[in-house]
């Protein structure tokens, strides 16, 4: 095989060569600098904001206490867009990405979970060690959302007792999460990504540093346009299953929807532009972005609760046609402008089997 | 194609047979190496495609979906290739003829994991499927003279199935159980990353018991068990996925023996620290003695010593994921990149992409 694979070699390298040759680093550093660990920054303030104010609410129930929390939960989700297509670095360990976001649970894990913990009153999910050792579907913003929001929530108001113990938990628990990921981010991770090389386990070129980011914003459109909104409007308002979104007993599906739009938005103004001769596909995909705006920027007016939205003949068209600009976005991403700066991954290496 | 042989395929010849036939234009030695292995043209249709052993392209046959795996019965008459997960066809494949003769499609509530493989009768084809709604892996038994008509299932004890051999002995089938949860609805993400619980599973072909079932480590959880090859002394040896940091140096090649459980090839973080914590494909030479471990991702080949245990080489090779035996020691190895790297013939330039796996006929 040897004397094969010599041969083999020399048709090879002679393919791909674009790659390496553009100068991807000042791009890697003004996206990492300027977006990445800002935005691990604000979600690890924004949860540290989420868990006091979830702490004052259990310390002195009241309705301004649980509206307080509950409008500090949009502004949560809002700031978890922000990093939510990065499945890399430091959300990558000890499954800190599900431990927030555990979705799609197709299985209802955490939902059936967090009930029994709620129902049961079992002591071991308060306290944020003992939670950690717990279920992640139990731990993260889906759970949070349903201590708020979910049945039984408004007497949050009056008494603080379990439930409410519970929820100041997992606020507590998101809060670490976010801090250990902004500190490793600052730490160490920004220079993992800014230093590429033969000795670096994750990032042998600039060039993978870069695709990391651009696919992440890739398949972001992806999950927002397939999962968040196809799968939830379908075919019709009759065949619409609005409590497959997420985030629907908040209010915060459309909103989230809109942040993981602006999220890939500031991908792609920061500084990729610089590094391609024609910025049609760029543009192109900005294009879309401001589509998917324009289609739901009513419905975030609306104040309708999306499970009433999402059944409603005009509100509906509006979500369904904003999931065509979600496909277009993706494709750009990851077919034109990927395709353009040579980061394109193999067809084998790409597969995923 | 480059190749000359290969006589210029066009689309327009492969439409001009129809969709349902498979076109021959090289005549077929008798004895010569055939390989069977899905592919995407040069127009992006998707299509399963017979090389021969020279890397020359004898027939090939459009499909709607990309292919996966294959399976070649013991009389290496028929030929079957799996639609890629969540697979919704296999097509069946007269070898002899090089024609394709028909297809045939999991139960509604099931969908192929892109591999399986003859009974050592050849009377059944066993195909590793989801039960999606379950979440757990199945065998699909398939009876081969009834026109592949489902005659039962049995469990993997496991979740998400991927690919499965029949070992040497006839009677058992190696099931690698990747441990990925994976749904129809949510096409191809993975659902379960924090509960994986990968597992290579002995399985009794003729009745479904199971025989033994290895898991790894815990702090290896996510070290998904998705492709295998049997070799020397009734020891699989299994490529792997990692699902956890990019960053973390963990074994992605081990072998399993019924006695022995798993044991990890460990000791070469330097090469696998090249593979991007991915293993697409595995085969074992004729002779047993060597075994590769193919990574798309790292653009690696890896040649294993059977006896030892040890590396023996790494070859570069971008978007390298398909290998077979060839010839009593050698392999055969395709690229999505196009190129065909015989064993003992020149390396082939073609444009179609080859998909990950080759079986050989």
């Amino acid at each position: 095989m040897m004397r094969i694979l010599v041969a083999a070699v020399a048709v090879v390298f002679a393919l791909p060569a674009a790659a390496q040759e553009k100068p991807f680093q000042p791009v890697v550093e003004a996206l990492v600098r300027e977006v990445l660990v800002p935005a691990y920054d604000a979600f690890a303030a924004t949860a540290a904001e989420q868990a006091a104010l979830t702490a004052a609410l259990c310390e002195a129930p009241s309705q301004a206490a649980l509206d307080a929390a509950r409008g500090g939960f949009g502004a949560l989700i809002g700031a978890f867009a922000g990093i939510e297509p990065y499945r890399f670095g430091p959300a990558a360990r000890e499954n800190r990405y599900e431990r927030l976001f555990f979705w799609p649970d197709r299985r209802g894990r955490g939902l059936r979970q967090v009930q029994g913990i709620i129902g049961g009153e079992d002591d071991t999910a308060v306290g944020v060690e003992s939670l950690a050792n717990k279920s992640v579907a139990v731990q993260g913003l889906p759970a949070l959302e349903f201590v708020l929001f979910g049945t039984g929530s408004d007497e949050l108001a009056t008494i603080g007792g379990f439930r409410c113990d519970y929820g100041a938990t997992i606020a507590g628990a998101i809060a670490a999460v976010g801090e250990v990921m902004a500190a490793e981010w600052n730490a160490e991770f920004a220079g993992t990504m800014l230093n590429s090389g033969p000795d670096n386990d994750a990032y042998r070129s600039d060039a993978e540093a870069l695709q990391d980011i651009l696919q992440a914003a890739a398949t972001q459109m992806e999950l927002t346009g397939t999962q968040k909104l196809a799968a939830v409007v379908r075919y019709s308002p009759e065949a619409a299953r609005p409590k497959r979104a997420a985030f629907w007993r908040s209010g915060q599906t459309l909103p989230m929807v809109s942040a993981n739009v602006a999220t890939v938005r500031s991908i792609l103004e920061g500084g990729v532009g610089d590094l391609l001769e024609d910025d049609v596909s760029l543009r192109g995909a900005l294009f879309e972005l401001s589509q998917i705006d324009r289609a739901l920027t009513p419905l975030l007016e609306d104040g309708r609760p999306f499970v009433e939205l999402a059944v409603d003949p005009d509100a509906h068209r509006r979500l369904a046609f904003a999931v065509s600009p979600a496909a277009a976005a993706q494709a750009l991403i990851a077919e034109r402008i990927q395709g353009a700066l040579g980061l394109v991954a193999g067809f084998n290496a790409l597969d995923g089997d | 194609m480059t190749d000359g042989r290969a006589g210029g395929l066009s689309r327009r010849a492969v439409l001009a047979g129809g969709a349902a036939s498979l076109i021959p234009f090289r005549a077929a030695g008798a004895d010569e190496a055939l390989f069977l292995a899905g592919c995407r043209l040069s127009d992006g249709q998707d299509a399963a495609a017979l090389f021969d052993g020279a890397g020359a392209i004898v027939a090939v046959s459009p499909i709607d979906a990309r292919g996966h795996g294959g399976a070649v019965s013991p009389d290496r008459r028929v030929g079957v290739l799996f639609a890629r997960r969540p697979g919704q066809f296999a097509v069946v494949f007269d070898l002899n003829a090089r024609r394709r003769v028909g297809a045939f499609a999991p139960p509604a509530e099931r969908r192929f994991a892109g591999h399986g493989a003859f009974s050592s009768d050849g009377r059944l084809l066993y195909a590793t499927e989801n039960d999606f709604e379950a979440e757990r892996g199945v065998v699909g038994v398939y009876d081969v003279a009834a026109g592949y008509r489902r005659v039962g299932e049995f469990a993997t004890h496991g979740v998400g199935p991927h690919e499965m051999l029949l070992m040497r002995d006839g009677e058992t089938l190696a099931v690698a159980n990747g441990g990925i949860a994976t749904h129809p609805d949510f096409p191809r993400m993975k659902l379960n990353l924090p509960f994986m619980e990968p597992s290579l599973a002995l399985i009794r072909a003729s009745d479904g018991e199971l025989l033994a079932r290895a898991a790894l480590p815990e702090r290896l959880h996510k070290l998904s068990i998705r492709h295998i090859a049997e070799a020397g002394g009734a020891e699989i040896w299994l490529g792997m996925q990692f699902e956890g940091p990019p960053d973390e140096r963990v074994p992605l090649v081990g072998r399993f023996h019924r006695d022995r459980g798993i044991v990890l090839n460990e000791g070469w973080g330097g090469a696998y620290a090249r593979l991007d914590q991915y293993v697409g494909s595995v085969a074992a030479s004729r002779d047993g003695a060597t075994v590769v471990t193919t990574s798309p991702r790292g653009g690696m080949a890896l040649e294993w010593d059977v006896a030892t245990r040890r590396l023996r080489a790494e070859h570069r090779l971008a978007d390298v994921s398909g290998v077979a035996a060839q010839g009593s020691a050698g392999f055969i190895l395709t690229t999505g990149q196009g190129l065909i790297a015989p064993a003992d013939a020149p390396v082939l330039a073609t444009d179609v992409a080859w998909d990950n796996h080759i079986r050989a006929v």
